[in-house]
């Protein structure tokens, strides 16, 4: 919005003051990125990384009755090395889980819980990634940044697409850009530069009353870790009791309307 | 309910819940801390817990619908990717009850994951093998068969499972 405002008032400006030639030219420069081409780069980007590891503070929103919200939070650690591994940790106010992929299996780790699952997984990431979601209804946050398909998953039934403007995220300069789905609107902040790294995602589930929000913050990004051996294989330590997936038929069940916020109370 | 209870989810937290009355909550709580303790999430004592959903683990994905959708009335509906965690216990209860209950029914989080739970009470009522809760009554045992833990509570077997990221007490055929 704006850069938008900014652009035509300098354009309305320049029009009157000194012709429409120079202000064409102006707003050439002042025309921000095309959204989508921006996300491509950041895709085409990740993919060609060998490997690469972030952190990220992220924080969701619970809706609750009255259209109350409260806000949890949690860190996520990701490492990946393709084209067959992945291993992500979670740990925050009510999150404790790992997940592993190696290239054969994946695993979901609960500690606090102590117990974990494995199943077979198809030999790339993208595939293991496929399975969880289709075979085990298992998403693992942020896990399709390490997808070769990662632009494909993100204009899924897009509707509109647009360019905020620039912005930092904790001193970085981004490309702020949001875009409008069916099912989400997302926005995502882009390193501006050489290295096209998200740097800030939040996802506004619109659909749902209350709208809450899931929101990542990325750093510590390193497109050249060292990563142990092992990282990325699952193994049981002692008491740690394996369960399995069960992925059960969801109830068709309407959702209680939830009366929107009352505004100062 | 302050705070500190609140955030008290944050390690295995039990959370032992009796619905004598549908709609009336009756919280009995014990905290467990996940260390040292006995209550690493599945093992017993003075109720059994668990978690309504995944805490956020599924958010942050692309990969298209999630928890909700919209229904053909204009109201949204609830469809995955979770499973379909069972709201109503034997005793026509509300099974799975929180501290952050005596906020309001919790319904969704920010990730469209979907706490089932949190349906309104006598929406969803079977109790079939391979359905689910999300806690356990405080008069939940546990039985140990053929090197399996089971649990048995008002005469249902349970076993924990994940249904996507949520750790849950699948029913299964008695052992």
């Amino acid at each position: 919005m704006r850069s938008i405002r900014v652009t035509s008032l300098a354009l309305g400006g320049l029009v009157l003051l000194s012709g429409p030639v120079l202000a064409a030219e102006m707003l050439r420069k002042e025309t921000p990125p095309e959204p989508d081409q921006v996300v491509q780069r950041m895709c085409d980007y990740l993919k060609s990384l060998n490997q690469f590891s972030y952190r990220a503070e992220v924080t969701d929103d619970r809706v609750y009755s009255g259209g109350k919200k409260l806000q949890y939070a949690f860190e996520l650690e990701t490492f990946v090395e393709r084209p067959n591994k992945l291993r992500v940790n979670a740990e925050g106010d009510r999150v404790d889980k790992q997940f592993f992929y190696d290239g054969k299996t994946l695993t979901l780790y609960s500690p606090a819980a102590k117990v974990y699952a494995t199943v077979e997984a198809p030999p790339e990431i993208e595939g293991a990634l496929e399975k969880a979601d289709k075979d085990l209804k298992l998403r693992v946050a942020l896990a399709d940044l390490a997808s070769p398909k990662l632009c494909e998953h993100l204009a899924k039934g897009q509707r509109h697409a647009l360019s905020v403007g620039p912005s930092r995220v904790r001193g970085v300069p981004t490309d702020h850009l949001a875009f409008d789905r069916n099912d989400i609107q997302f926005q995502v902040w882009i390193e501006t530069g050489p290295k096209p790294l998200p740097r800030k995602i939040v996802i506004t589930q619109k659909n749902l009353p209350a709208s809450p929000q899931w929101t990542a913050v990325l750093q510590d990004w390193n497109v050249s870790p060292p990563l142990k051996p092992g990282l990325f294989t699952f193994e049981a330590p002692a008491g740690v009791r394996k369960i399995k997936f069960v992925s059960v038929q969801p109830p068709a069940a309407p959702v209680p309307a939830i009366p929107p916020a009352k505004t100062g109370g | 309910m302050n705070v500190p209870t609140f955030k008290s989810m944050r390690r295995a937290v039990l959370v032992a819940a009796v619905l004598s009355v549908p709609g009336f909550v009756q919280l009995a709580e014990a905290r467990g801390g996940g260390v040292g303790g006995g209550f690493g999430g599945f093992h017993g004592g003075g109720g059994f817990g668990g978690f309504h959903d995944d805490g956020g683990f599924s958010g942050g994905s692309f990969r298209g619908d999630s928890g909700v959708a919209v229904g053909p009335g204009g109201g949204a509906v609830a469809r995955g990717p979770d499973g379909g965690v069972v709201a109503v216990g034997p005793d026509g209860g509300v099974a799975a009850r929180t501290p952050m209950e005596a906020y309001g029914n919790y319904y969704y989080g920010g990730g469209g994951e979907y706490n089932y739970a949190g349906v309104a009470p006598g929406a969803v009522a079977t109790f079939a093998v391979g359905t689910a809760v999300a806690a356990l009554s405080p008069a939940a045992t546990t039985e140990d068969l053929a090197g399996q833990t089971y649990y048995l509570d008002n005469g249902i077997y349970y076993q924990p499972c994940y249904q996507g990221a949520a750790e849950n007490y699948c029913v299964v055929s008695p052992p």
